[in-house]
């Protein structure tokens, strides 16, 4: 697609042939990496006085009268490097770039770019950047590495982390915002973490109109075009051998919870003794009497009491602290009571192994690769892992001049087993719920009266179930979700799958005119998996049931056909036009198939036969197809003008028959500057100039929501049809509108790179869920209303700051900064004001005309209720110690609350009124990173980073909430030893007081800064010197160790804001991210 | 060159050709999860699948897709209105996810729990509309039109629900002018029927009391009238004319209370009227059912989970149902205590105020529906599904509600079972309180002595006070568990005494109330308010935590 054209001027001046002549030497000139002829090249005898020629528009030279004593041919072209070859009377001769920044290919939709070409606005991460992330999701090497990228890990779970990925911003409010994933040239919405990130070549992420709008029907939030290796034409067979094995561990610290049972104990007796003293006004001594008495019994008391306290003495004295003479682990019956860290038995090292081996191998006519990849990675919560055999062959074959044919086909078999309700923050089920709730006072085994932990009759360990009456049970009722352990749970039960992914592409291209091509892309994706979920039949709610067996399978199937005509010529005025036509067909098909049993024969049977009770049975498909017809027109003018058209026509099986077909389009144009005559700065290597505008769709919303839906169910035996959801069946394509301006440059001999781009990003014609009153039986529905706008600056830069012989020292950093606005919302949806702003509310946020979709709505806290500070007008002591919040106040005769004349302190939390609160979106996100290589030594650190935003942090909610009857048992965080008290009057934390239902209800109280810093990666690796290494035999030979997710640095400790965008689940209730630290070797021979 | 490059055209032309021609034109796709409106209406079994609809629905998981594990459609609507009353008493734990109900806390109309309720019945309502839309009079068939009788009755039967919950009567707790200075007395819900426009719906004020009453009245006489040309309903899970008979009693003695306790301006009926009107359908309904025997009663297999001669309406919740595969998230999970992996044998362990308990004399068989402390003559007398759990359930646990087939650990039948929606008896306890309303007194006493001596309590004599407190009483014994007490707790003005001495409320739930509870008056949750305009600053006043807590 990209011939070489250096000027039309030098072409004519080297086509000027030379008077002797002997020999006559014909070839063609090839750029290496696109495989394009190189026009212009020029090609000259050595030490032959000048003799030599320029290629033609083909490539192709020939030399007329070459000296029988010339040995080489020197061919050079501006911007690669200059080669010399041995002549023969014929010649392929490949060219490399000399200046790899300006050369660099991106891969674009149906074909690929250089850099210096590229009208759009596009980032590559390649494979040196992969390697140095251990991640088994290929997709999480673009974390902090590209400007106006955004990635969201919510859980760290092996095999389950696909990060979700924001590009420029939220392009939708209710429809998806994730952006369409290009796998060598076709669509793929397979699982991510089937495919081996060794096998990646590059990942181009693509962010404006001009480098998407042939993606259009699906290009709105982005294109992130993934691209497998393949060997390069003419390279000797190589084979690469890569080992590392590593160590996993939990890469977040903990919350500061209460880790001392004695001193949970005396925050709960505060609690229990401030109840009685400051909201039922009972004496001092009263007031201890009555927390000693309901510390650990009754409807207000924790249940256990795990000291022994010496005959006559107490728990806790009567200055509040536990009796020194109190020992741990009572001895109650035939059990001892004693506690344990359930932090600590929740996450555990684990053991990471990869290996690769892959093999390539180039000629003239055609190229092959080979891979083989195994990664074996155990998790940090117990009975966890990932496991992925995978293998890639992927050949390219030039059959006639004519006609080249290729094939790329990728096989992944895969197997986890999974930590069951990750992220589910209040439920039994999740280990982790246990890990950071639960008060540090509970014995996680039961223990015998000696205090050695107890086996069962089948020769299991027993966990405290928390329940009496039931097997796992002391006798004592825990009120922190009884009847559940979900350590013993993931010991005994089983929550895995195992599965085949299969990849295939082939592509044809014939040429049939000179400047006429067709390409045929053809791809099938298969993933299928079947999960076994096993529940136990010893303990805990189900075991009553005798063990419950459940199978799913579910498989995925897509096929994608595109073709593309494409002509493409340049005149030898210096215009080069190309123009391709093309269509392409997707369709998808999700199956899925489940049943479950009961009452089984032994937990050494896990199939539906081994139990005899029959559950339920499910199975449906759900198809999704789309058909698009697109063209695109590129033009230059002497590589320094650079204009392109492209539109395309799109249907989708989301939206009714007649309003199916959207149509998307973009102009983009370039300027390199540097070329221009004017331009006088040689040490400006590139300078461009570029700008675009287009559109592209979105349909990211569920199927068939343009008409109304039943569920199929069973009424008692008949069949009955229960109304879901309805829809309006004018529905159609949301439409995402892209403005792209910026600079691309190289300066001082490539030493500096860099982009500096500003966009605009209007949505119109939003996939909304338009609410309707309730009251219709109907929750929403889709309707195309609303507008929304994102606009940012994004910068990225890299570099060498040192570039000597034995050292290097290079660094790059990128950074982005952009703003979310509602623009338009319709009518009915505008249903309250809030300073002045229209817009409705949902969940802790306010959906307004005007501002970021990620405005935080909450109540806003006024501090604690003190003789200092207090609302109302006389100070009551009774309230002492309580929350406070704002509530607005109106006049008299504003009897339907319109506007607020001032407001007011309330301690009653349902009176409080709601305001916004700020973005949760960061002022400045990014990341960088430095590498440095000093002879044969090489390291690299990368950053990540966010400046602002927030986080409502609500696991720290909950660790400083009181304790009531419906909530005991849970742990405290450490910051409630300052909470107010008489004697600490000026706290701002509400005083701690059992009952006290609201005292950490959620207010912006609980809005934490969400900037964070983390050092994403670290490797350090020793290329054995070749000398050496040629010894063995072997062409290189690297010892390297690398360390993954290093550390997080944020303004809370054990808060992750990189789990959420809108910064409403950051939760350490998910699993956590891993740290990885590994060492390995390569080997290539 | 010339003949290969025409060549090679030929073939890259044939290749394009064939590729665009075998994908052709975009596939068609048809759900097979779920059926779109187009699919039905190609179906002739379509307006039967509306028919089923109704009685299905009201056993729908997670309708609010929160996957809350209250939100399991009618039985938890019955669970709501029993923890708001006195008899009721809910074991305080962390698994209770009723406790705002029980504490009366955050009930405002921004919380999950606000919505649950109305779009349960609406969610509900939709199904019965779309069957009603469905049947056209002109064509439909005598069978049809039975649907169509059908529709209209469980319309009226949901919305006579939905009114008396949401109707805003004065109380000791919150004013009847709200918050945005609006005079709520009296209003109900809106009205959407199966015509009603989304412009409509948008602008749908909350109907009066009297209005709401007539919405009710005109769907169950359409009905009646219906059945009475066209034959009735026979299978249970969907209304009969026994049914219509009972919803219109059930109405009229709503309309009755109202116009007695508020005066006769709001409606050009009498109070005395009504309550004979009651009497009157009540004594009509008594001849569809057979009221429950002592075995019946205390059944561990079958007690009240399965439909018999007692009930007259009802909803069955199959094996299939998605509730009952959750095992937790349905209405047995909830009300039975004797399952192994329910929610209420789990922690919020549902029990009898042992205040009410000591009050039922141990003659009455109907006491055997709780755990009898061990001391009690009664201790020996009580029937269990398994030993095991009895022994592990507290005093005054509540025996009442059977897992399906006493089978207490396997949820697939145990949570597979029907729920009562009517039961006979409450139509002689109509007829008994109608007559006591009129001023006939002594025939109510009558009428209770002989249904207690008769079927519940062969020594049972009425031993003077005020009759109708006495009827009240003995319904909520009756009737413990089953959703309908709060009716008449709203309806009568009652209050609750749930501090004292002895309570078994946890320290949230103790609160006394002079009058009915202001939080039965259920608050408009804000997917309402925010959409409809005529309701917007009509919504009752938020009555959470408007009473201060005894501290026993």
């Amino acid at each position: 697609m990209k011939k070489r054209l250096f000027s039309f001027l030098a072409f004519c001046l080297m086509a000027v042939g030379m008077a002797f002549a002997q020999q006559k030497v014909t070839g063609s000139v090839i750029d290496v990496e696109t495989g394009e002829p190189v026009i212009g090249a020029s090609v000259v005898v050595k030490d032959a006085g000048g003799i030599g020629a320029a290629t033609d528009m083909n490539g192709n030279f020939t030399i007329q009268n070459v000296p029988n004593s010339a040995k080489l041919l020197t061919v050079s072209y501006l911007g690669m490097a200059t080669k010399e070859v041995a002549i023969k009377p014929t010649l392929k001769i490949y060219l490399e770039s000399a200046n790899k920044m300006l050369k660099e290919q991106i891969v674009v939709a149906f074909g690929t770019a250089t850099r210096e070409s590229f009208t759009g606005s596009a980032k590559v991460v390649g494979a040196d950047l992969i390697a140095e992330t251990q991640k088994s999701n290929v997709l999480d090497a673009l974390s902090n590495k590209v400007a106006g990228v955004k990635m969201i890990n919510t859980t760290g779970q092996p095999g389950q982390s696909t990060p979700k990925i924001r590009i420029r911003g939220i392009g939708s409010i209710n429809a998806e915002n994730d952006p369409l994933i290009i796998l060598d040239g076709s669509p793929y919405d397979g699982d991510l973490n089937t495919l081996n990130p060794a096998d990646i070549e590059s990942m181009s992420v693509l962010k404006d109109a001009a480098s998407n709008a042939l993606y259009g029907a699906r290009g709105a939030n982005g294109v992130i075009m993934i691209t497998t290796k393949r060997a390069v034409p003419n390279e000797a067979a190589r084979i690469l051998v890569d080992a590392k094995w590593g160590s996993n561990s939990k890469a977040i610290a903990d919350y500061e919870t209460m880790t001392a049972p004695g001193e949970y104990y005396e925050a709960y007796y505060q609690a229990l003794r401030n109840y009685s003293l400051l909201r039922s006004g009972n004496s001092a001594i009263d007031s201890h009497l009555f927390a000693l008495n309901n510390l650990t019994s009754g409807s207000r008391g924790l249940g256990y009491n795990i000291y022994n306290v010496p005959a006559g003495e107490t728990l806790i004295g009567t200055n509040g602290k536990l009796n020194p003479h109190a020992t741990l682990g009572r001895v109650a019956g035939d059990y001892m009571l004693y506690p344990d860290n359930y932090m600590d038995a929740s996450y555990r090292h684990g053991l990471r192994q990869e290996y690769n081996v892959t093999v390539t191998q180039g000629s003239d006519k055609g190229n092959i690769y080979a891979s083989f990849g195994y990664l074996n990675n155990q998790g940090i919560v117990p009975n966890t892992d990932f496991e992925r055999v995978s293998t890639r062959l992927k050949a390219e074959s030039q059959l006639k001049p004519w006609l080249k044919l290729g094939v790329n086909a990728h096989y992944a078999h895969f197997g986890a087993n999974s930590m069951g309700e990750d992220g589910e923050e209040t439920s039994s089920g999740n280990i982790l719920v246990f890990a950071t709730q639960i008060a540090p006072i509970y014995p996680l085994y039961i223990r015998d009266a000696n205090g050695n932990v107890m086996l069962d009759a089948n020769g299991k360990t027993m966990y405290d179930y928390g329940k009496p009456g039931k097997p796992g049970s002391m006798g004592y009722s825990r009120p922190f979700l009884a009847d559940a352990n979900p350590l013993s749970s993931s010991m005994l039960n089983k929550n895995g799958y195992n599965g085949n992914a299969f990849n295939g592409t082939a592509f044809v291209e014939v040429k049939f005119f000179k400047d006429l091509k067709f390409i045929a892309t053809n791809s099938v994706d298969f993933d299928e998996s079947r999960s076994t979920d096993y529940t136990n039949p010893y303990y805990g709610q189900y075991a009553n049931s005798n063990g419950i067996v459940a199978k799913t399978h579910t498989r995925n199937y897509s096929t994608n056909f595109n073709q593309v005509l494409n002509y493409h010529h340049r005149f030898e005025s210096g215009h080069d036009i190309e123009v391709k036509l093309g269509h392409e067909a997707y369709k998808r098909r999700k199956s899925y198939l489940s049943a479950d049993r009961s009452n089984m024969l032994s937990p050494a049977n896990l199939e539906l036969n081994g139990a005899i009770t029959e559950g339920g049975s499910y199975s449906y498909e759900r198809d999704y197809n789309t058909e698009g017809w697109l063209g695109q027109a590129l033009y230059n003018y002497s590589q320094r003008y650079f204009g392109s058209a492209s539109y395309r026509r799109d249907a989708s099986s989301r939206f009714a028959r007649e309003n199916r077909w959207g149509d998307f389009w973009s102009l983009g144009a370039a300027w390199l500057i540097n070329k221009e005559e004017f331009f006088k700065a040689d040490w400006v290597d590139m300078l461009k100039f570029k700008i675009s505008y287009g559109s592209q769709g979105n349909d990211g919303i569920g199927n068939y929501r343009y008409t109304s839906t039943f569920d199929i169910v069973n009424a008692d035996g008949k069949v009955a049809a229960t109304p879901k959801e309805t829809g309006k069946r004018n529905m159609t394509w949301e439409t995402n509108g892209n403005f792209n301006v910026g600079f691309d440059f190289g300066l001082f001999g490539d030493r500096l790179n860099g982009t500096v781009e500003y966009f605009y990003r209007k949505t119109t014609d939003m996939l909304f869920s338009v609410s309707m009153p309730t009251s219709s039986g109907y929750v929403s529905y889709y309707d195309n209303i609303g507008d929304m706008r994102n606009a940012g600056i994004e910068v990225s830069l890299d570099g060498d700051i040192i570039r000597k012989k034995d050292w290097t020292w290079s660094a790059d950093l990128n950074f982005s900064h952009y703003s979310n606005k509602i623009i338009y919302l319709p009518e009915e949806r505008k249903t309250l004001t809030v300073d002045g702003v229209r817009g409705y509310n949902t969940g802790n946020y306010f959906v307004g005309e005007g501002i970021s979709l990620h405005t935080f709505y909450l109540e806003q806290y006024a501090g604690v209720y003190s003789e200092n500070n207090y609302a109302g007008d006389t100070y009551n002591p009774s309230l002492a110690g309580k929350s406070m919040w704002w509530r607005n106040v109106y006049a008299d005769d504003d009897v339907e609350k319109k506007h607020a004349i001032g407001r007011e302190k309330t301690t009653d939390y349902s009176e409080a009124d709601r305001a916004l609160c700020g973005d949760a979106l960061p002022d400045l996100e990014g990341g960088f990173g430095t590498s440095l290589r000093w002879k044969d030594i090489d390291f690299s650190i990368n950053f990540g980073f966010q400046l602002g935003g927030q986080v409502l942090d609500s696991d720290y909610a909950r660790l400083m909430s009181n304790p009531t009857a419906d909530s005991r048992g849970t742990n405290f965080h450490k910051d409630v030893l300052n909470a107010w008290s008489p004697e600490n009057a000026d706290s701002n934390i509400p005083a701690l007081v059992f009952g006290d239902q609201n005292n950490a209800s959620l207010s912006d109280r609980f809005l934490t800064n969400a900037s964070y810093l983390s050092i994403n990666n670290i490797n350090l690796g020793w290329t054995l010197p070749k000398t050496w290494t040629r010894k063995a035999g072997l062409d290189k030979l690297r010892l390297y160790v690398s360390a993954d997710n290093v550390a997080l640095f944020s303004k809370r400790k054990g808060l992750d804001p990189r789990q959420t965008l809108a910064g409403d689940k950051a939760t350490a209730t998910y699993y956590s991210a891993i740290r990885t630290i590994s060492g390995g070797i390569q080997v290539a021979f | 060159m010339k003949m290969k490059l025409a060549y090679n055209s030929l073939v890259a032309v044939a290749l394009a050709a064939t590729s665009f021609f075998t994908v052709g034109c975009i596939d068609e796709t048809s759900p097979n999860d779920i059926a779109t409106a187009e699919q039905l209406s190609s179906n002739a079994k379509a307006t039967e699948a509306l028919l089923w609809a109704m009685p299905a629905y009201l056993s729908t998981y997670d309708m609010l897709d929160r996957k809350a594990h209250y939100d399991y459609g009618m039985g938890t609507m019955m669970h709501i209105r029993d923890v708001m009353g006195e008899e009721y008493v809910v074991t305080a734990h962390s698994y209770d996810w009723y406790s705002q109900w029980e504490n009366n806390q955050q009930l405002g109309r921004d919380y999950i729990v606000t919505s649950l309720t109305w779009r349960t019945y609406y969610k509900s309502i939709l199904t019965t509309n779309l069957l009603i839309k469905a049947v056209n009079p002109e064509t439909a068939s005598p069978e049809q039109m039975q649907y169509l009788a059908a529709g209209k009755a469980y319309r009226a039967g949901l919305y006579l629900d939905l009114a008396r919950m949401y109707e805003f009567l004065p109380n000791d707790g919150t004013e009847q002018i709200n918050a945005d200075g609006k005079d709520v007395f009296g209003l109900t819900v809106p009205f959407v029927l199966e015509n009603t426009t989304e412009e409509e719906e948008r602008r749908n004020p909350r109907a009066t009391h009297t209005q709401a009453f007539n919405y009710i009245v005109k769907d169950l006489k359409e009905a009646a009238a219906i059945y009475k040309e066209n034959g009735s309903m026979k299978d249970k899970q969907l209304p009969s004319s026994s049914v219509v008979c009972g919803l219109l009693a059930r109405a009229y003695m709503w309309h009755g209370s109202f116009l007695k306790e508020f005066g006769e301006k709001y409606d050009t009926l009498s109070a005395n009227k009504c309550f004979k009107t009651a009497a009157e359908y009540a004594y009509e309904a008594q001849g569809g059912g057979k009221v429950l025997t002592e075995a019946q009663w205390t059944d561990t297999k079958t007690g009240f989970n399965t439909i018999n001669d007692s009930w007259l309406w009802a909803f069955t919740t199959s094996k299939e149902n998605q509730a009952v595969k959750t095992a937790i998230c349905n209405w047995i999970s909830w009300v039975s205590n004797e399952t192994t992996f329910g929610y209420a044998g789990a922690g919020p362990i549902v029990k009898v105020n042992p205040a009410f308990y000591d009050r039922i004399p141990t003659s009455d068989f109907r006491k055997l529906s709780w755990k009898a402390p061990e001391n009690s003559t009664l201790y020996k007398k009580m029937s269990y599904c398994d030993e095991k759990v009895f022994n592990g359930l507290p005093d005054y646990a509540s025996l009442k509600i059977r897992p399906g087939q006493g089978d207490v650990s396997e949820a697939s039948v145990a949570c597979a079972v029907s729920v009562p929606l009517m039961r006979v008896e409450e139509m002689y306890f109509i007829e008994m309180e109608a007559y006591a309303q009129m001023g006939q007194d002594q025939k109510a006493v009558d009428l209770l002595t002989s249904f207690m001596t008769k079927y519940r309590d062969e020594k049972y004599s009425f031993k003077g006070g005020d009759i109708i407190d006495e009827i009240f009483f003995q319904k909520r014994v009756e009737f413990f568990g089953e959703g309908q007490n709060y009716f008449d707790y709203k309806r009568l003005n009652k209050g609750v005494t749930r501090g004292f001495e002895g309570t078994t409320f946890g320290p949230d739930a103790q609160m006394n109330t002079t009058t009915r509870p202001a939080w039965m008056n259920f608050v408009i949750e804000i997917g309402e308010i925010n959409n409809n305009d005529s309701i917007r600053s009509f919504n009752n006043p938020n009555p959470s935590d408007c009473y201060e807590r005894t501290r026993f």
